[in-house]
């Protein structure tokens, strides 16, 4: 067993054995990243010194008894638009080069003081806007498990290169399923953690109000390790939850499903284009959860059909204004090669040109969708019907979370597909996004665990819904059905 | 939906340049957007309250304590031009008297 | 009188105190070097969230308590676009539906500019509300223009008036109440060189009994002189487009409706002219902040609010006329700051009346201090000084003309007023026989004047009069001089 093989858990029990160096982790990792990263393309920058020195500080550390605990000298990745002081944080985008970050997010800073080392930055799609991490403006990242397929989006890189074995975990973040879907496509574990359970400080915003920062990882143990780090209340952002969890790990020991009830919402299998593969392989694991013992419950939720339509304008309408910012006058790219002879004052024409040029064409079109919605064009009439739908798509969670425990569905109604598939076709990839975004809008937590494959051995995801703070429970149960699936997953060959 | 996208408008709104011949076919995909996402304008939803904030918190507020600043060299160093530690731009603001 | 009626509303920016900026911790503070009092959350860098300062809410609440406004239980921010180099994040964090305060007064009164008295009556304020300020940029016509990001995040209140104004001095009164009640509540200095008070003007003419006119909006106002002087000029100009619509100006009759547009203020010309723009952002897609969650009062918080709320100046001078028994004029004069006012309610508080504490204070006191371009805080004066000067007065110990004499000596170094009148000789002359002899002495030398008395000038004793203060050096108790003056000469 190579160490690109360890899960996150295995390599902290190794380093706190001294059975490896953080140093011969993080060697191996980039010799994989030598190897395989040309193929699969997850990251968008790895500075290679700057983790061996990182990595023989921990190791020093551990050497004199003064490791920063059980996680000093552990390897892990972050997606492009989390924020580094001293790094560029790109959002696979162009209009930001050139800005040399001047502070941590604070999810970086609990690293760092957990002693994690940053791997390299994973490719995504820009802006986090895209389900296929073929909006990336920097690089094509490939799904390990078919290199012709995409990884799904918008955290592809980040689960590509845990598929792929160029590191050993990372962090995404999903504003619409931008966690769960990828990890789905490229057979990991994502979690999206419940609405203000990790800080957003210095996670570049997409679409506030849904945002969060979440572990991609080989198995459910590391997605519960990483978020035991980086999770807790964070006086930086009035949206993170006080207080702070340390035993999401811990918990999982004798993790038990027998008695959980668990809720099936006919809505999540009658959606349109829901593969027949993708169907069975659910209904198998759920199958097999009642084998486990959990009670499975057939439940409705009935306002999943409005959900994309709901997500799209209150995500696009706060991103027109996040993505505000991005214009050339204080930081990042700025496109001065002016028409004198135009009519637009010189100012005028560094916006529009820094925008149009620095902005990818989907990027291009939320704005406009945004700026639509929050216009007086129609009295706010689309953004105020979206909160309201919004109010009614969460009702419709608390409802079932009245009887059930948790709720299992599929986490996409396909699987990975070829690249270049959806690109030219926006409604084809916003319509895909059917079964993560509800989570999002009502702000609870989900989990995607790989569930099986499809008929040309594509990973297939099952999702599993929790009420609000309600990861233990989650991780519980993934984790149970995880050892117990029964399931032999093949990984990835490159 | 039979309501138009006002590409140009909404456009010039946001600060985006298009290319002419860019918007026909901006046009159709935004009102296919428009169409999909205008299912909810039909729903009766008086007396639903709208969702304003995804977290049911209130007054997170921090005390008043004054805490350190960036050097001015170092936030200077971001802007993509400067002048004496200001940002320097393209004239915003011309006189016309 | 115009046959227009003109209606004015203003907006006035107001920047409150505090020790750091409404959204980060950089420090409040004007004339720091260029972009040092900056942080990536207010330059807008990607990644960052705002947290609200305690100290902003307080002292907008503060204001609104200040102003009899409806403070708001659930309160909440909104975010509003518009592009601008001097807006980092190009949305303003504000609030639009739920401000914090709703519904206030300001009470205007006094002189206007044009020293003309105003009718004193309360003008309505919509609301107030939190707001972040922008950056600062400075211009170079044709070249380029510079930001200083340090002013990005100070904490402003926005008040908007009901148009209820109708001429210059009455916005000039509005203003200068809005500064008062910011100064006495310590919410802002108002000093409108920092930048501390901005405002912007709309205005309209229309004749009574027909719709309001065309509104046109004067921007970025940083003196209450150039309020004034805009506002009148805008007037002059806006009735002259009107007459010329009516066939009545020298223009004759192809006028046409003034245009809807922004203008400032050009002092250099004395005239208002119009503001281009790059673009007016007619649509700025308000909607509530999603990373702010919302603020709410209680009660018991309010009513805390309230009891240490600093006293408005409208409760100084109807305390000041009600108990105090002095004009609306005087009142108003003797609160246009606030250490006047606590003076004079000190020492107001300590005499009989306080009346003659006002007269002190509006005359000699105030007449040295603008001799002297001093404020009363940058003397030794205290309120016990004056006290002590009328409590002397009607004691006959000495006499009101000692107080020019007493004042600069007391300002310059303090002291025991009654040790002071002694040392310098001022203590009245009781006693009946010294008093006998100046008075004797004066009707001696001056037969001229005691002749035209006894032809019935009455004048004359006022000549003689002073001819036995200047004997006495000032010391004959003044109300006995005439009455023995009479005796002896009848």
């Amino acid at each position: 067993m190579s160490l690109i093989d360890l899960k996150l858990h295995e390599a902290a029990d190794k380093l706190a054995a001294g059975e490896v160096t953080s140093r011969e982790l993080c060697e191996a990792l980039l010799s994989r990243v030598e190897e395989v990263e040309e193929k699969v393309g997850a990251l968008v920058s790895i500075n290679d010194e700057a983790i061996i020195t990182a990595a023989d500080a921990a190791d020093a550390r551990r050497a004199e008894g003064k490791a920063l605990g059980r996680y000093d000298g552990l390897p892990i990745t972050i997606k492009d638009n989390i924020v580094e002081e001293g790094v560029e944080a790109r959002c696979s985008s162009k209009i930001l080069d050139g800005l040399e970050h001047v502070y941590d997010s604070t999810v970086v800073k609990k690293l760092k003081d957990a002693g994690c080392i940053i791997f390299g930055r994973a490719n995504m799609d820009e802006f986090a806007m895209g389900s296929t991490t073929e909006t990336s403006q920097i690089k094509k990242t490939c799904n390990p498990h078919d290199l012709t397929c995409v990884p799904g989006g918008s955290s592809g890189g980040s689960a590509a290169g845990v598929a792929s074995k160029e590191f050993l975990g990372a962090l995404g973040s999903d504003t619409g399923g931008s966690i769960r879907q990828p990890a789905s496509f490229c057979g990991i574990v994502g979690l999206k953690p419940t609405y203000g359970l990790v800080s957003r400080f210095g996670l570049v915003a997409f679409a506030s109000s849904l945002d969060q920062i979440g572990p991609m990882s080989k198995d459910v143990k590391d997605s519960a390790l990483i978020l035991d780090i980086i999770n807790g209340e964070d006086k930086m952002d009035s949206t993170a939850i006080p207080g702070k969890i340390t035993d999401f790990e811990a918990s999982l020991n004798g993790a038990d499903i027998k008695g959980l009830k668990l809720g099936v919402p006919s809505e999540y299998f009658d959606v349109e284009g829901m593969e027949e593969d993708v169907k069975v392989s659910v209904e198998a694991a759920i199958d097999r959860l009642k084998e486990l013992g959990a009670e499975i419950v057939p439940v409705s939720l009935p306002n999943t059909k409005y959900s994309i339509a709901t997500y799209y304008v209150i995500a696009t309408a706060e991103a027109s204004t996040n993505l505000a910012r991005f214009e050339g006058i204080r930081y990042g790219n700025r496109f001065t090669d002016t028409d004198p002879n135009s009519d637009e004052p010189e100012i005028m024409q560094l916006y529009n040109e820094t925008r149009s040029r620095g902005f990818g064409k989907e990027v291009q079109r939320r704005i406009m969708l945004g700026t639509y919605v929050l216009s007086t064009y129609d009295d706010h009439k689309f953004y105020h019907k979206a909160q309201q739908v919004r109010t009614l798509i969460r009702q419709d969670f608390e409802k079932v979370f009245e009887t059930c425990d948790l709720i299992v569905a599929p986490v996409s109604p396909e699987t990975a597909f070829k690249s270049g598939e959806s690109t030219d076709d926006p409604m084809k990839m916003y319509l895909a996004d059917i079964l993560t975004t509800s989570v999002n809008l009502a702000g609870i937590c989900g989990i995607s665990v790989p569930c099986g494959t499809d008929s040309k051995k594509m990973p297939v995801g099952l999702q599993i819904i929790g009420p609000a703070l309600g990861e233990k429970k989650l991780l519980q149960a993934a984790y149970a059905y995880e050892q117990n699936s029964g399931l032999k997953l093949e990984e990835a060959e490159l | 939906m039979s309501q138009d996208f006002d590409v140009e408008h909404f456009a010039k709104l946001a600060r985006l340049h298009l290319s002419k011949d860019e918007v026909p076919s901006l046009k159709k995909e935004m009102n296919d957007i428009l169409g999909m996402v205008g299912e909810i304008l039909e729903l009766d939803l008086d007396g639903v309250e709208g969702t304003n904030f995804a977290v049911t918190m209130e007054n997170v507020i921090r005390e008043d304590e004054a805490g350190k600043s960036l050097p001015a060299e170092r936030a200077a160093a971001t802007f993509p031009d400067s002048e004496d530690n200001l940002n320097k731009v393209p004239v915003i603001l011309e006189d016309n008297d | 009188m115009s046959k227009y009626e003109v209606i004015i509303g203003l907006e006035i920016h107001v920047q409150a105190k505090t020790e750091s900026k409404v959204f980060c911790s950089c420090k409040n503070s004007f004339g720091a070097p260029s972009n040092s009092s900056v942080c990536p959350i207010c330059l807008g860098h990607p990644g960052v969230l705002p947290v609200v300062n305690r100290e902003a809410i307080h002292q907008i609440v503060k204001a609104g308590l200040m102003t009899d406004s409806d403070i708001a239980r659930y309160s909440k921010f909104d975010r509003k676009s518009y592009f601008y180099p001097d807006q980092p994040k190009n949305y303003q964090i504000t609030q639009f539906d739920l401000p914090f305060c709703a519904n206030g007064k300001i009470p205007i009164g006094g002189k206007g500019l044009s020293g003309e008295m105003i009718e004193p009556r309360d003008i309505g304020m919509e609301r107030i509300h939190l707001e972040e300020d922008v950056g600062k940029s400075v211009h170079y016509s044709g070249s380029h223009s510079t930001v200083d990001y340090n002013r990005a995040g100070v904490p402003l209140l926005e008040t908007v008036s009901m148009p209820q104004m109708h001429s210059a001095d009455e916005a000039y009164a509005y203003v200068q109440s809005l500064q008062q009640i910011m100064r006495f509540g310590g919410i802002s200095d108002c000093d409108q060189e920092k930048g501390q008070f901005r405002c912007d003007v709309n205005i309209s003419l229309h004749k009574p009994g027909t719709p309001f006119g065309t509104k046109i909006e004067i921007k970025n106002l940083n003196s209450t002189r150039h309020i004034w002087l805009s506002i009148n000029h805008e007037i002059e100009r806006q009735t002259e487009i009107l007459d010329d619509l009516e066939g009545t100006g020298p223009n004759g009759e192809d006028g046409k409706l003034p245009d809807q547009e922004t203008r400032r203020w050009n002092d250099a010309r004395g005239e208002t002219v119009v503001m281009r723009i790059k673009e007016t952002a007619d649509d700025y897609r308000y909607f509530p902040e999603p990373d702010l969650p919302p603020v709410v009062l209680t009660d018991a918080q309010i009513d805390a609010f309230k009891a240490e709320m600093p006293m408005p100046p409208k409760a100084y001078r109807e305390k000041f006329v009600n108990e105090f028994k002095i004009t609306e004029y005087d009142a108003h004069v003797l609160t246009l700051d606030k250490s006047t006012a606590d003076f004079f309610l000190a020492a107001g508080s300590k005499v009989k009346k306080p009346k003659a504490v006002a007269n002190i204070m509006m005359n000699q006191l105030n007449a040295l201090l603008s001799d002297g371009e001093k404020s009363l805080d940058e003397t030794k004066l205290e309120p016990d000084h004056l006290v002590q000067m009328v409590k002397l007065v009607e004691a006959n110990k000495i006499q009101k003309n000692a107080y020019a004499k007493l004042l600069p000596i007391l300002m310059e170094e303090g002291g025991d007023v009654e040790k002071i009148a002694e040392a310098k000789g001022m203590i009245v002359e009781l006693d009946t026989g010294a008093l006998e002899a100046w008075v004797d002495e004066a009707i001696a030398n001056n037969p001229k004047a005691v002749a035209e008395y006894k032809e019935g000038k009455q004048n004359a004793i006022q000549f003689l009069m002073g001819q036995v203060m200047r004997a006495s050096k000032g010391k004959a108790a003044a109300p006995m001089v005439i009455p023995m003056l009479k005796k002896k000469l009848s």
